[in-house]
C-alpha cells in the first residue's frame, strides 16, 4: 500500500502545496507580515492582562508567574503547530459553503489530505507559535527544569498529543459541517471557550468544569497535565498520576474518533448533496 | 486566592462601565475595505464632502442610540448590583459626558485612519487587530490603569489612549482636582485635532493613489 | 454494437429538504424529529453514450442537469439506479475514476486565484501524477489551441471571464482524460469567446476521441458542437436523439410580445408572423432557425416605434413545451 514511491510522491505533493501557498501569501507581503504581528500581539494582550493583574499577588493556587506562563506556552506552541499543519480544518466551513470541496472530490487524491493543506495560514501560525516559543523559552529557564534527553522527548510527545487533540476537535466540527450549514457556534463552544479556561491551572475551577476539561473537551491534556509533568505542583495530588503521561494517547484516540465522524460525514454529504 | 477574587470583583464593576461604553463606541474598521472591493468607492469620490465626515454623520444617530441602549443600562446595573459609586456630583456627570463625547471622536479618528489603510493593504484585519490590542490594553479597558507599572503609566499618560475611556470614567468618579481636569480636556482636544488632520491628510493621499492607479 | 462507454440506468436522486416548524416548540421538534420533504432532482433517467461521442445535455434551470453530472463525476451518490463509466462505478472508485475524467464547471474555477495560470498548471501536474514528457506535450497543445500565451503569466484574479474559461478548459486536458464533463462552460461569455470554446471542444473530440457530455441551456452551444442531444426536464428525459430530428419534428417556435407606441394594423415581418393582436400589443411567433432574435428586434425597431418588448421563452423551453403538448414524451431515435 504505502510503498516507498507512494510516500515520496505524497511528500513531493505536500512540498508543492506548501510552495504554492507561500507564493500566494507573498503576493501580499505586507499583509502577511502584519498578520503574524497582529496574531502575536492579540494573543499577548490576554497574557499581559493576566500578568499585570497577578503581579501583586505572586501566585495562583501555588503556581507562580513563571509557572503560569509555562502553562500558557503549551497552548500557543501546540495551536501554532496545529495551524501550520491543519489550517484547512479551521476554515472547513468555508470550503463547504463555497462549493470548493466538490473540486477536492474531483481530484485523484486523499480528501482529508487535500483539506488540511488547503490555504495554510502560515503567518498566523508564526504569530501563535512565536508567542509560544517566547513564553516557553522565557519561563522554562525560570521554573528550573533540568532538561535531559528523556524530558525533551516527553515534551515533544506531549506537544504532538496536544496538536492531535486540537486537530481532532476541529475535525469533529468540520464533520458537523456536512450536516449543518453553520458550525461556527459549535466551534466557539467546544474550542475557544475551553481555551479561555485553559489559561489557568484547572484545579482552581469548580469540579464540574474540571471534569469537562478532562473527559469532555480534554483541554487539560493540552497544557495542564504536560506542564505538571515538568513542574510537579502539589495540586496534582487530586488527579490520577497516570494523566501526566496520557496526552499522546488521548490525542491519538480522539483523532481516531474524529476520523470516524469524518468518514460518516463524507458519506452523508455524497448522499444528500448540497 | 480570596484576595485576587475581591480585587477582580471590584475591578469588574469598573470594567462594566467601560464595557458598556465600549459597546456603545463600537466602530466598523472595514467600511472602506468593502467599498474598495465592491467598487463603490468610485461613487464616494464624486461626493464633494470628505468620506470620514460622511461616515461620522451617518453613524451619529446610531451611536447616540447605542449610548442610550448599552451604556445607560450597564451603568444602572453597575449602580444597583455591583454598588459602584454614583456620580460624585452633577457637575462631574456633565463633565464626564462631555469628555466621553471627545473620547469617542478620538476613537473614531483612529478607526478612520485604520480603515484608510485599505488603500495600501489588501486586508485591514491585521492593522485593525493591532489597533484594538493597544486600545484594549492601554486605555484601561481590560485592566484598570492603577495595575500598570509606573514606567508604562508615565508613557501612556500622554498618548491619546487614556483620553478615550480612562479620563471620562475618572471624571465620573470625580477623582481629580480642577487643574488636572483642564489638562485632561486640553489633551483630548489636542489629540482629536491631530488625529483628524492626519485622517484628512491620509484621505487626500489615498484619493491621489486611487486616481493614479485607476482603482 | 460497441459496449456502452457511459451507461446510466433508472437513475434517481432525491434531495431531502428539511421542513422547519416555527416557534420555540417547532425548534425543539426539529431537533428531536426532523421532518423532510423529498424532492426528486433526477427522476429515473436512462441513457448510454458510446466512446468518442459528443452529447449535449440540455434543459431549463433546475431540470437535474448538474445533479446528473455530479453523479457521473463521482461527487454524489445516486438514491437508486446504476451508473457505470468506462467500467467503473464513479462514486465507489472515486480516485481511479477522477484520474480518467476532466470536469469543467463554468462558474467555479479550479485555478489558484492569486497566482499566475502556469502555477496552477504545474500544481495539477503533481496532483494527477502526469509525467514530464506528456505534460509538456499537452501543455504545448492547449497553449496553442487556446492561445494561452498572452495571459499565461498573469494571476487568475486579473483574467477576463473568457480568458479564465480558456485557462480552465486547458487545465482539464493536462492529464489526458478519456471523458470530459462540462457544466455550462459558455455561461456569461461573449459571442467570440463562446465560439472559441465550442471550436476547441469540437477539435478535441475529433482529434483525440475524447467523449464529452456538455451541459448548457444555450441551444446554439449544442447545435454547433454535437450531433446528439438529450433533453431533460423535471428530472426526466424528454428527448434523446439527433439535433436534425428535433428540428424536423418541432418548430421550436418562440414568442415575442411587442407593445407598439402607436396604432398599427399590419406589421410587415419576414420569417415571423403575428399570431394574435390586442390593440397595440402583438404576439409574434418565429423560429431561431429562420431569424435570429436580434435581427427580428432590429427590424421592428427600424420600422416601428416600440414601447415595450418581452421575449417569452428560450428555444429549448419552447421545444419542451411542444413536446409536452404532443402528449407522448418522444424517444425518437433513441438507441
Amino acid at each position: 500500500m504505502a510503498s516507498l514511491d507512494g510516500i515520496k510522491d505524497r511528500l513531493t505533493l505536500l512540498a508543492r502545496y506548501v510552495r504554492l501557498t507561500m507564493k500566494s501569501w507573498f503576493q501580499y507581503r505586507l499583509d502577511a507580515v502584519l498578520r503574524s504581528g497582529a496574531v502575536f500581539l492579540r494573543e499577548s494582550a490576554g497574557i499581559i492582562v493576566i500578568y499585570l493583574s497577578l503581579r501583586r499577588f505572586g501566585d495562583i493556587n501555588g503556581w507562580n508567574m513563571a509557572e503560569l506562563l509555562f502553562l500558557f506556552s503549551f497552548i500557543f506552541l501546540s495551536y501554532g503547530l496545529f495551524i501550520l499543519l491543519f489550517t484547512g480544518l479551521r476554515d472547513f466551513e468555508q470550503l463547504i459553503q463555497t462549493g470548493q470541496f466538490d473540486r477536492f472530490l474531483l481530484r485523484p487524491r486523499n480528501l482529508l489530505g487535500q483539506v488540511i493543506v488547503w490555504d495554510a495560514d502560515y503567518f498566523a501560525a508564526i504569530g501563535q507559535g512565536g508567542l509560544g516559543l517566547v513564553l516557553f523559552i522565557g519561563s522554562a529557564a525560570r521554573v528550573g527544569i533540568d532538561w535531559s534527553i528523556g524530558k525533551t522527548l516527553a515534551c515533544a510527545c506531549f506537544l504532538a498529543g496536544a496538536v492531535l487533540i486540537q486537530a481532532a476537535i476541529f475535525l469533529l466540527t468540520a464533520s458537523a459541517s456536512f450536516f449543518f450549514v453553520k458550525t461556527g457556534n459549535l466551534r466557539e463552544i467546544l474550542y475557544y471557550n475551553a481555551r479561555k479556561f485553559a489559561g489557568y491551572p484547572i484545579s482552581i475551577f469548580p469540579k464540574l468544569i474540571q471534569a469537562v476539561m478532562i473527559y469532555v473537551v480534554p483541554f487539560a491534556f493540552i497544557n495542564y497535565f504536560p506542564s505538571q509533568y515538568f513542574l510537579g505542583r502539589p495540586d496534582m495530588a487530586q488527579y490520577w498520576r497516570g494523566f501526566l503521561y496520557l496526552s499522546p494517547l488521548v490525542g491519538l484516540g480522539l483523532f481516531g474518533l474524529a476520523l470516524l465522524a469524518w468518514r460518516h460525514g463524507i458519506n452523508n454529504y455524497a448522499s444528500t448533496g448540497t | 486566592m480570596r484576595g485576587i477574587v475581591k480585587v477582580v470583583e471590584k475591578a469588574t464593576g469598573f470594567f462594566n462601565n467601560l464595557l458598556g461604553l465600549s459597546n456603545a463606541f463600537w466602530l466598523d474598521d472595514f467600511i472602506m475595505m468593502r467599498k474598495i472591493r465592491s467598487g463603490d468607492i468610485a461613487t464616494e469620490l464624486l461626493k464633494p464632502v470628505s468620506f470620514g465626515g460622511l461616515v461620522l454623520a451617518e453613524n451619529a444617530g446610531t451611536i447616540a442610540f447605542r449610548l442610550l441602549a448599552n451604556f445607560l443600562p450597564a451603568l444602572l446595573v453597575s449602580l444597583l448590583y455591583i454598588r459602584i459609586l454614583p456620580p460624585s456630583s452633577a457637575l462631574n456627570l456633565l463633565l464626564a459626558v462631555a469628555s466621553a463625547g471627545l473620547g469617542f471622536l478620538i476613537l473614531f479618528g483612529i478607526s478612520y485612519l485604520v480603515s484608510l489603510a485599505s488603500f495600501w493593504v489588501v486586508n485591514v484585519w491585521s492593522i485593525s487587530t493591532i489597533k484594538n490590542v493597544f486600545i484594549n490594553v492601554f486605555s484601561g479597558l481590560l485592566i484598570p490603569m492603577w495595575f500598570m507599572p509606573e514606567p508604562v503609566l508615565r508613557v501612556i499618560r500622554w498618548t491619546p489612549l487614556v483620553s478615550i475611556y480612562h479620563f471620562p470614567i475618572s471624571l465620573y468618579l470625580g477623582a481629580f482636582e480642577s487643574a488636572v481636569v483642564w489638562r485632561g480636556f486640553g489633551l483630548q482636544l489636542f489629540w482629536a485635532l491631530i488625529i483628524f488632520s492626519a485622517g484628512a491628510g491620509l484621505w487626500r493621499k489615498a484619493v491621489k493613489r486611487l486616481v493614479v492607479q485607476g482603482g | 454494437m460497441p459496449m456502452a462507454f457511459i451507461k446510466v440506468e433508472n437513475l434517481r436522486k432525491d434531495y431531502r429538504i428539511s421542513r422547519r416548524s416555527r416557534g420555540f416548540l417547532g425548534l425543539l421538534a426539529n431537533l428531536v424529529a426532523p421532518r423532510y420533504t423529498v424532492k426528486p432532482a433526477v427522476d429515473g433517467i436512462d441513457f448510454s453514450i458510446d466512446k468518442g461521442e459528443m452529447v449535449g445535455f440540455i434543459g431549463p434551470n433546475g431540470a437535474g442537469k448538474s445533479t446528473t453530472v455530479k453523479i457521473l463525476s463521482g461527487i454524489l451518490h445516486p438514491t437508486s439506479g446504476s451508473v457505470t463509466v468506462d467500467g467503473l462505478v464513479p462514486y465507489r472508485e472515486r480516485k481511479r475514476h477522477v484520474q480518467r475524467i476532466g470536469v469543467v464547471l463554468g462558474q467555479k474555477s479550479q485555478l489558484w486565484w492569486d497566482l499566475p495560470v502556469y502555477e496552477s498548471y504545474d500544481m495539477l501536474r503533481y496532483i494527477y501524477k502526469i509525467d514530464k514528457a506528456r505534460y509538456r506535450a499537452n501543455l504545448a497543445m492547449v497553449q496553442e489551441l487556446l492561445g494561452l500565451a498572452e495571459f499565461f503569466e498573469q494571476p487568475v484574479r486579473q483574467l477576463s471571464l473568457g480568458q479564465r474559461m480558456k485557462a480552465d478548459l486547458g487545465a482539464a486536458f493536462l492529464h489526458d482524460p478519456d471523458i470530459l464533463f462540462l457544466d455550462e462552460p459558455t455561461i456569461g461569455l461573449d459571442v467570440v469567446a463562446k465560439e472559441n470554446v465550442r471550436n476547441f471542444l469540437v477539435q478535441m473530440n475529433r482529434e483525440r476521441g475524447i467523449t464529452m457530455l456538455f451541459t448548457t441551456h444555450d441551444m446554439q452551444d449544442i447545435e454547433k458542437t454535437c450531433r446528439r442531444m438529450i433533453i431533460i426536464d423535471h428530472g426526466r428525459k424528454v428527448y434523446d436523439g439527433s439535433i436534425r430530428d428535433i428540428r424536423a419534428m418541432y418548430s421550436g417556435e418562440r414568442e415575442l410580445v411587442v407593445e407598439l407606441a402607436e396604432e398599427c394594423l399590419n406589421l410587415e415581418l419576414e420569417h415571423a408572423r403575428v399570431v394574435h393582436q390586442d390593440g397595440r400589443v402583438k404576439r409574434i411567433k418565429f423560429r431561431n432557425a429562420d431569424i435570429a432574435v436580434q435581427d427580428l428586434i432590429g427590424h421592428l425597431n427600424r420600422h416601428y416605434a416600440i414601447a415595450d418588448l418581452e421575449l417569452r421563452d428560450t428555444e429549448i423551453e419552447s421545444i419542451i413545451r411542444e413536446i409536452y403538448r404532443d402528449g407522448a414524451v418522444h424517444s425518437a431515435g433513441v438507441r
